[in-house]
């Protein structure tokens, strides 16, 4: 392309030559529309936009109709026409290239006759998914909106629940060929400013062909690259995201996905649910304990039960190593094998369940059930207690309420087995620290991994362990933000009220 | 980097598969002992382990090549072998079972009559040294000896084993394991004094089979390592009650008018020991037996709702109590010349100054020391029921 070249090249005002620039550099795209009008029948001018990307009815409404019925007078007078027109944002344009992206991102731009200066008419159309229940979080009580593969939307949708000044963002685009854009938010009276400054670079320097997902900007811009643990959070719940600002995160939007990714983050917080917040905190706490348990077991427990049954027969009581050496008598393999068998059936199982169309599922799940629970148990190839652990491993995993999390449990669950069947209780002691290890070095955005724990801050206990009652928790965390920490005016106020007024 | 990162990869492979895996042993390679009887025969002793087949087991459907047999033959296998020690004779076992012999699931250690007599100090160790006995292992006294305890027919538990450890984990309120074994031997002024069990038939009269079991319903009376007497029934009762190791007992008594049989049951029965010392020669203990009373079956016409008539009651039970526990340490204190109850211990405890004197002299003393056993029970309930169900009111004894 030409405009490629050193100099930028800029519109003439020649309206033909200005034309004949447009045309060359989109040249070979087909649903290019050239529309001339004469503004007021004095003055000629051409509308370039791409038909399938605008907003049809607003153009001919709102830019075609009134200026050609503008006043003659007033059209000879004016030496520029966007206000005559009924499109709120119009941006000037003097240069080539910004202009081609405009055109290409589904803006209308107009060249007017003895101008220098063309205008970017906002006619954005196009179809679009309305505001749908996200399917990935679901959730009983709260918020059922969801956010869409619109930027523009997603970012509505957050501050209409931030009504703040505050609310800060910057946009950016991202990738040669794609042109994303990329929104950073963020509180500005409370995220760290320093951080925010550093994950501006990051994202600013990102130099790609093309961004379709968070994930790309995931992978480029996270502290440690090679660590299994994911160091952000995506959601796809504004309430979530609004959430994680008010306690001095960042979140970054990326149009064309309804995922929002949000850090820094906390290996705590990837075992929190926003229902968390918004059951009661008794429930709240609970549901927590339940997924910290069944965290430990969709990590250990297939390991566990390996290193006990080819090493420390004695850790279990008598009736119960004695029914698993019963069923476990014809068994062809050692448990090692047996468990690796089952456990990758499993994860067979799950992903073609995932990517198969919902009228196909309900075969899988006959023949996941039926073949491997039953048949491989009634044929002796493996052992009903291996069924038994390999199962509760599944749904623990399915315990934890964020995927990206939940599939690294699962994946670091394989060297724990190989450890467990090598060495026993010692391998998997020892794959434990490694990953405890691994952990407390990791950071996400400078921000340790298990901060609150690790570095120990017994303020953010309230929300780590277990969740406090909002009035409990007058405080943001201190990992996180350093001033404007009170989130709560002042307790003291509701622990009067409930004296006073009887009933409460 | 790139390097470095591959060479601590493959150091660490190297590290773990070469160093691991030396002791593993799957499940299936385990022969589970059950419980151990062990006698003497002549300077020998004859070790006799009982190893569970899980192939016998059942359970969840064991594999298509069992097709599902599970229960049709014993669960169970006895291999018996006699040597010098007991490790010895395990070893030789071991030759001819192609399993490795595992012990730390053995909760039943059965000790012949025989073999007690001769002390059971020697057969400690072993318990002791190795980490895969466990001393939480129930030690049981047979009458006769041990091995035919293994090889009772009952079906009840899936192995003989099973059911002394269900029974011993059930008849002291601390059962006599290996550790309180050694507890006993080893601490001054108290003998040693464990269950005692004896083969009887699962029923009996006509037509019955000829089905075994083992009935705990003895106390097995040390001297010293030594077994002095294994007492049964009433008397192994009265003894445990003693020892505030009965957990309940339940009492037959005569109402004090009238025909029938009225049964007691005293719950979680408590004792107290008072010495009172004047001079080594004229030394006073008080046995005090406290505990709660209800009425668990009333076979007579006498009335047991009104208040005196359970006071009767209460007094005629202490009196029963009282009388079968000064006969019994009538026989401790000559007969036996046993000490299970702790008058000595509870001497030392109480004025160890005197007990360091009269310590060597403690076997003469010993007969000659005075008990007065106050039983003190409290009649508690009477049952969901006041009056003797199914007699008329007028029929009933005042």
């Amino acid at each position: 392309m030409s405009a490629d070249s050193k100099q930028p090249m800029r519109f003439t005002g020649a309206l033909d030559a200005d034309w004949d620039m447009i045309r060359q550099s989109l040249d070979g795209i087909s649903d290019v529309i050239y529309r001339e009008l004469t503004i007021g029948g004095v003055r000629r001018a051409v509308l370039v936009f791409i038909s399938t990307n605008v907003n049809t009815d607003l153009i001919a409404k709102h830019i075609i109709e009134p200026l050609q019925k503008l006043d003659r007078k007033l059209a000879e007078q004016q030496q520029s026409y966007g206000v005559f027109t009924g499109i709120p944002i119009i941006d000037p344009a003097t240069e080539l290239r910004p202009a081609i992206i405009a055109i290409l991102s589904g803006k209308t731009l107009m060249l007017t006759e003895g101008l220098a200066e063309a205008s970017i008419l906002n006619t954005k159309g196009g179809k679009q998914r309305s505001v749908q229940e996200p399917t990935s979080e679901t959730v009983v009580r709260g918020p059922r909106e969801g956010f869409t593969e619109s930027l523009n939307v997603n970012v509505s949708l957050v501050r209409n629940k931030m009504k703040t000044t505050a609310f800060k963002t910057t946009s950016f685009s991202v990738g040669s060929l794609t042109k994303t854009n990329v929104v950073v938010g963020y509180l500005e009276h409370l995220a760290e400013p320093e951080m925010i400054k550093e994950i501006k670079r990051r994202v600013a320097s990102i130099d790609m062909d093309g961004v379709l997902e968070t994930g790309y900007i995931e992978e480029l811009i996270e502290d440690n690259p090679l660590s299994p643990f994911p160091q952000f959070q995506y959601t796809e719940r504004p309430d979530t995201a609004a959430a994680q600002l008010l306690e001095g995160r960042f979140v970054i939007f990326v149009d064309g996905t309804p995922f929002v990714l949000m850090g820094p983050v906390s290996a705590w917080q990837m075992i929190q649910s926003s229902e968390d917040y918004y059951e009661r905190a008794s429930i709240g706490t609970f549901l927590r304990w339940l997924r910290y348990g069944f965290l430990m077991i969709a990590l250990f427990l297939p390991a566990i039960y390996i290193a006990t049954i080819t090493f420390h027969h004695d850790m279990l009581p008598t009736n119960l190593i004695l029914s698993i050496a019963a069923s476990r008598e014809a068994i062809p393999f050692p448990a090692l094998v047996e468990a690796l068998i089952m456990e990758l059936s499993f994860e067979a199982l799950r992903e073609a369940g995932v990517r198969l169309p919902k009228a196909v599922g309900s075969a899988v799940s006959i023949l996941g059930a039926l073949v491997i629970g039953q048949s491989a148990v009634q044929a002796g190839i493996v052992s009903a207690p291996m069924v038994i652990v390999v199962s509760l491993t599944g749904i623990a995993s399915f315990c934890l309420p964020r995927f990206n999390f939940a599939i690294t449990i699962r994946l670091l669950r394989f060297p724990l087995m190989f450890l467990a069947g090598i060495m026993g209780l010692y391998g998997i002691i020892v794959g434990a620290v490694l990953i405890a290890g691994h952990m407390c070095k990791l950071r996400s955005v400078g921000v340790p991994y298990l901060s609150g724990v690790a570095p120990y801050r017994k303020s953010d206990e309230d929300d780590i362990f277990v969740r406090l009652p909002w009035w409990k928790q007058e405080k943001r965390p201190t990992s996180l933000t350093s001033r404007n920490r009170k989130r709560m005016g002042s307790t003291t106020q509701i622990d009067k009220l409930r004296k006073r007024v009887p009933g409460w | 980097m790139r390097n470095n990162f591959i060479g601590a990869v493959m150091i660490s492979l190297v590290v773990i598969l070469t160093t691991g895996c030396w002791d593993r042993r799957e499940v299936n390679d385990v022969a589970f002992v059950m419980g151990t009887a062990l006698d003497k025969e002549g300077d020998k002793y004859r070790a006799s382990i009982q190893v569970a087949l899980p192939s016998q087991l059942g359970g969840s459907s064991s594999g298509g090549s069992g097709g599902g047999g599970g229960g049709s033959g014993k669960a169970w296998a006895l291999f018996s072998k006699s040597g010098e020690t007991i490790r010895i004779a395990n070893n030789m076992e071991q030759a001819g079972i192609p399993r490795q012999l595992y012990f730390a699931h053995r909760r039943t250690f059965l000790v012949g009559e025989d073999m007690a007599k001769e002390g059971i100090a020697p057969l400690m160790d072993i318990l002791g040294r190795l980490p895969q006995n466990r001393l939480s292992v129930f030690m049981v006294i047979t009458e006769g000896p041990a091995l035919p305890y293994m090889k009772v027919t009952s079906e009840i538990e899936r192995f003989p084993s099973e059911i002394v450890r269900e029974l011993a984990a059930a008849y002291m309120k601390s059962p006599a394991m290996a550790k309180t074994v050694i507890h006993r031997l080893l601490s001054e002024g108290m003998d040693l004094a464990i269950p005692a069990v004896r083969i009887v038939s699962q029923e009996t009269g006509p037509g019955a089979s000829d089905k075994t079991t083992i009935k705990m319903d003895g106390m097995a009376v040390f001297k010293d390592d030594k077994l002095v007497k294994q007492i049964f029934g009433q008397e192994a009762e009265a003894l445990l009650l003693a020892m505030g190791e009965a957990q309940m007992v339940e009492v037959p008594i005569k109402p004090p008018r009238g025909k029938g049989t009225i049964v007691l049951r005293v719950q979680r029965p408590n004792v107290k020991l008072n010495p009172k010392v004047k001079s080594p020669d004229d030394i006073k203990f008080t046995l005090t037996l406290e505990g709660n009373v209800s009425v668990v079956e009333n076979a007579s016409a006498f009335d047991t709702a009104s208040d005196s008539h359970l006071n009767e009651l209460e007094e005629v039970l202490n009196t029963e109590l009282e009388g079968r526990l000064k006969d019994l340490i009538k026989q401790l204190q000559t007969e036996y010349r046993s000490d299970p109850i702790g008058f000595a211990q509870t001497l030392y405890f109480h004025k160890p100054q005197l007990w360091r004197h009269i310590k060597n002299k403690w076997e003469m003393i010993y007969p000659t020391i005075k008990v007065e056993v106050i039983s003190a029970m409290h009649m508690e309930n009477t049952g969901t029921v006041l009056k003797p169900l199914g007699i008329q009111e007028e029929e009933m004894v005042e």
